[in-house]
């Protein structure tokens, strides 16, 4: 079990210390056709004698982490990495994602430099903003649902679930539908006189992701913050009525620390799953306004064409999860071993 | 301290358009200080008796007095009650300490007011050097006496107590049993006690309130519910084990069974009946024995029963016999008259083979008879 988990991080962690590419040659060739000869330059990958192309790896050690993080004062792509592809465009990072806002925000055009910790500190934000809407709208969406009779539970709960069933990539779709420009809730707004273009500046743009968060997130707070007040205990309930709490005291003392241990496994939950954020963003900006780590990952591997240096930025992000994650686990893992 | 009166009162539950009828009208007044254990079946109301006294349920009809004060329109925390529950219903996150002191801390009294008060209560049901622990860490009994030490600390005029033994194993029970007998004769605080086992409302009653499909069969103390069952409810839901009920004729008094015949009765009733009569009041001895005696002895003899099962509790043997089959000269067995099966408690020395043939003597003066059609007790 453990070395199932263990693999993949350390194969990452291994490619991440690693830079390798093809051999490349440039060659000239002669193309005859009925108008005439022509001469191209272009670029192949050498073969050996055995008409297999030569890959040359190196090790670079931390370079690629540098690199991510801005700290490597050289920031140019080693030579190596020039004929990789045809299509690959080897430039700064955020070019393609922000060419068609380039310069308006930040995040969206910073140097290498600032790359990842401005990625970071988006995705923290989305992780701060979210969680304390996430878990109290959760929580009164469950004592909602307890109070309701079971016919109208049964549709409360239904109703509820939906943003959770629905993929993110459709859910994020169905926002960005709702506020994109002459969309229904722009054009509500305007009646009553406010004009906002949400998606074309940063604050809005970063309000839509959050509120795209939430919204998703919710259903999952409340179905187990739900399926908890099943089963607080009844006598424990009833005998606090009896020794005269109201019921504000019956929920703080009684359901509330019943609930406690589901508090904190939504939050451990919501934390991982919100460090992750990714559809949200290349939905609604594309990473214009907005990069998260989990999108600066997937934008070296694809916009770059680097694998090995998108490896390094996977084990950084890993390792700011784990960071995020420790306090909790370390709560809980006290918790289990008091027992 | 305080007398209860229920006067009329009666549950119904509606769902659906469905009444389910909880509890039947009942009256029933409880003197100040009185033990009062209601007895039943599950599903016989007893509980939801007690939850209106409590106010965790209201009453569909009738009243609820409690000292001088009719308590219906009263939350359960102004009606000066303390419950003990089945599961114990204590708050697991909070120490010993803190569950006994929270009927206190819910109230606003100061810290001077609570450490005493928890200290007494916890010292008298021996809990003083557990206050720290987690409710977790405690065993069945000990939590039970958690439980009861928060329904003392109030000093409230009225304990219910749910159940409060069931979860408990028997010895833990038993230990647990003589501690609330002996809480109560120091506290001496009105209580109602709701049990389904007919020995804890023998031991701890001083009297005992029979249940059965939501309403009272019998009120009366445990001697008179043993001794003098009101009807065939009472009779073979009290006592351990069960008193014989046989349905029969009764004729110039002699009742007659198939294979049984019992004289000597001196009621002038005659028609259908049904017999009681408790294990230990029959005696078993070997058939061919019994047979010889049976011309010249008064009293009433089944002959040719056969032992069904033979039981050792320890202190007595257990002897399951069917009288039915004695038919069987006669060709074959209606499966209607030929069982019937009677169980009398013989001397622990006894043992009697499986299918032994075996007699029966009963003395018709220990034997209770009721109406087969009411069910009700036929005095003579």
């Amino acid at each position: 079990m453990l070395g199932l988990m263990a693999i993949p991080l350390l194969m990452t962690f291994y490619l991440s210390l690693r830079q390798c590419a093809l051999e490349m040659e440039t060659v000239t060739v002669e193309q005859s056709g009925p108008f005439g000869t022509q001469q191209i330059v272009t670029q192949r990958a050498k073969v050996d004698a055995s008409g297999k192309t030569i890959e040359r790896c190196e090790y670079v050690g931390l370079r690629h982490y540098l690199r991510v993080l801005g700290l490597d004062r050289d920031a140019t792509d080693p030579p190596t990495n020039m004929g990789e592809g045809a299509n690959a465009t080897p430039s700064d990072p955020s070019a393609a994602g922000a060419a068609t806002v380039a310069g308006n925000t930040a995040s969206g055009s910073g140097k290498p430099a600032n790359e990842f910790f401005s990625a970071l500190r988006f995705t923290l934000t989305y992780i701060f903003a979210t969680t304390p809407f996430v878990l109290g709208i959760g929580l009164l969406l469950a004592l909602g649902a307890q109070q309701l009779n079971t016919r109208w539970r049964a549709v409360f709960i239904t109703a509820a679930l939906l943003p959770f069933i629905v993929t993110p990539v459709v859910a994020a779709l169905s926002i960005k539908w709702l506020f994109r420009d002459n969309g229904l809730i722009p054009y509500l707004l305007s009646q009553i006189g406010v004009q906002v273009f949400w998606m074309a500046e940063a604050w809005s743009a970063q309000l839509l992701i959050v509120l795209y968060g939430v919204w998703h997130s919710v259903p999952f707070a409340f179905i187990v913050f739900f399926a908890g007040l099943q089963s607080v205990p009844q006598d424990s309930l009833e005998a606090a009525t009896i020794d005269g709490a109201t019921k504000f005291q019956r929920f703080r003392y009684v359901t509330v620390p019943h609930l406690m241990p589901l508090f904190v496994f939504v939050l451990l939950i919501h934390i991982m799953d919100a460090y992750r954020v990714f559809e949200p963003i290349i939905v609604l900006t594309q990473g214009a306004f907005t990069t998260s780590v989990q999108y600066l990952t997937y934008h070296i591997l694809l916009q770059e064409s680097n694998p090995f240096k998108a490896s390094a930025a996977s084990v950084l992000t890993i390792a700011g999860v784990a960071v995020l994650l420790i306090p909790l686990l370390v709560k809980t893992y006290r918790e289990q071993r008091g027992t | 301290m305080a007398r209860i009166e229920l006067k009329e009162v009666s549950r119904i539950w509606e769902q659906a358009g469905k009444q389910t009828v909880g509890l039947k009208p009942m009256s029933l007044s409880i003197a100040e200080g009185e033990f009062i254990v209601l007895l039943g079946p599950s599903g016989c109301g007893k509980t939801t008796t007690m939850r209106i006294v409590a106010g965790l349920e209201s009453a569909t009809s009738g009243e609820v007095w409690i000292g001088d004060r009719c308590v219906n329109t009263l939350e359960p925390k102004d009606r000066d009650v303390a419950m003990v529950f089945q599961s114990y219903g204590l708050y697991p996150n909070m120490t010993v300490y803190a569950n006994i002191a929270f009927p206190l801390k819910i109230r606003g009294m100061g810290r001077e007011v609570i450490e005493p008060a928890v200290q007494r209560a916890a010292a008298l049901v021996e809990l003083g050097d557990l206050l720290d622990r987690k409710p977790k860490a405690l065993s069945g009994g000990q939590r039970q006496r958690v439980a009861l030490a928060r329904a003392i600390v109030r000093r409230p005029s009225v304990f219910l107590m749910d159940e409060p033994l069931s979860n408990l194993d028997a010895k833990l029970r038993v230990s647990m049993r003589s501690h609330i007998k002996h809480l109560h004769h120091t506290l001496k605080v009105t209580t109602i006690y709701v049990t389904h086992d007919q020995i804890e409302a023998m031991t701890l009653a001083d009297r005992v309130v029979v249940m059965s499909k939501a309403e009272i069969q019998q009120i009366g103390t445990p001697d008179d519910i043993y001794n003098n069952p009101e009807n065939t409810f009472v009779a073979g839901f009290v006592g351990s084990p069960a008193m014989n009920l046989l349905e029969g004729q009764l004729q110039d008094g002699v009742f007659s069974a198939p294979g049984l015949r019992v004289p000597g009765f001196t009621s002038g009733h005659r028609g259908a009946v049904v017999l009681g009569v408790r294990p230990e009041d029959l005696a078993v001895s070997v058939a061919s024995e019994a047979a010889s005696n049976a011309a010249e002895s008064a009293t009433a003899v089944a002959n040719h029963a056969r032992v069904f099962s033979c039981e050792l509790t320890g202190e007595a043997t257990l002897v399951i016999a069917d009288v039915g089959n004695a038919q069987t000269q006669q060709g074959q067995v209606s499966a209607q008259l030929g069982k019937q099966q009677l169980t009398a408690k013989a001397d622990k020395s006894q043992r009697y083979a499986i299918g032994a043939p075996i007699a029966l003597t009963i003395d018709a003066q220990k034997c209770f008879l009721f109406d087969a059609a009411s069910q009700k007790r036929l005095r003579s």
